[in-house]
């Protein structure tokens, strides 16, 4: 195993000895975090700042967000409606009309929707049509034997 | 190649060359609002950011001087988290504590491709997991009342269909 990794580039001649385990917020004081011998071990999520955190849930799909993410806290559930989250969502059958109609209620900033084997169509594009203003394409795929594909451009 | 000199918030300094320091967009544009590109003796002060970190930091835009820059961000492209090379991910092998302090730095140093694949892997200790689990492995308090969680229960009703 490679530990030693640090300061191994020759770029720094400093000794080596607290990089990974002894780190962790020891120095933390001028960043206002408390010393962990008097409290419970932090959310690290905590220190970050909000757009670092969308940034992290940009790589979740909106499953992931929606059903997983979004019930861990109520931080993380007013993050997960960031509209910038929502600019792109590509959705196959399993997610259920209402959801979906939900998702793009709160997606002003809607740009690109993919409906992949959808019955619901209709009802998706009227609602499109009226929520979400910035869409530039829309592509509706279905499988089968007379595989339609459509791609409309705004 | 020139050297620059860092300073970390606990006061060592590092010296590094410029070109590997410029992957910060913060340091980077610092020396070029200052002009102290050929000031040998300057010390650029990173407040924000102690020595143990900023070692780790030198490390990895050492070891990815030469990449390309990172493209901008493609909102028209599915955003992968598999695609960490082995060098990064031994990397970032590290524990929670030095992982969130590496995300606040390549924050605050502006360096994309650190901040990309910190945060990348993050996401992954977040997949696959149910919230509790999320909440367990973060120390993350729930902090939905009864009637809240209960809400929020309702609509993912669908979720455990499958």
């Amino acid at each position: 195993m490679d530990e030693g990794n640090v300061a191994s580039s020759g770029s720094t001649s400093r000794k080596r000895s607290r990089s990974s385990e002894g780190s962790e917020w020891k120095e933390g004081k001028e960043g206002g975090i408390p010393c962990k011998r008097f409290f419970r071990p932090l959310d690290p999520f905590s220190a970050l700042p909000n757009e670092v955190m969308v940034h992290i849930f940009s790589y979740l799909t909106h499953e992931e967000l929606y059903k997983i993410a979004r019930c861990v806290c109520k931080r993380w559930y007013l993050l997960v409606s960031s509209p910038v989250l929502w600019k792109r969502i590509t959705v196959k059958q399993n997610v259920p009309s209402s959801v979906l109609l939900k998702w793009l209620e709160n997606s002003p900033l809607l740009k690109e929707l993919s409906l992949t084997g959808r019955g619901d169509i209709d009802f998706v594009t009227n609602k499109v049509s009226r929520c979400c203003k910035r869409l530039e394409s829309l592509k509706i795929e279905n499988p089968g034997p007379n595989k339609l594909v459509r791609s409309v451009g705004y | 190649m020139p050297n620059i000199k860092l300073q970390s918030s606990d006061g060592e300094t590092f010296e590094v060359d410029v070109e590997i320091a410029k992957c910060s967009v913060t340091i980077k544009t610092m020396l070029e609002d200052l002009g102290m590109d050929d000031e040998e003796e300057e010390v650029v002060p990173l407040p924000n950011v102690n020595s143990a970190i900023l070692r780790k930091v030198i490390h990895w835009a050492t070891y990815h001087k030469d990449d390309p820059p990172p493209p901008e961000d493609d909102e028209n492209k599915e955003k992968r988290t598999d695609d960490i090379s082995s060098w990064d991910a031994d990397f970032l092998k590290v524990d929670q504590g030095t992982l969130f302090e590496l995300i606040l730095a390549a924050n605050y140093l502006d360096i994309k491709g650190l901040l990309d694949v910190t945060c990348k892997t993050v996401a992954n200790m977040i997949k696959g997991k149910a919230p509790e689990e999320i909440r367990k492995t973060f120390n993350i308090k729930n902090d939905f009342t009864a009637s809240e969680e209960e809400q929020v229960r309702k609509e993912n009703e669908w979720c455990e269909e499958k």
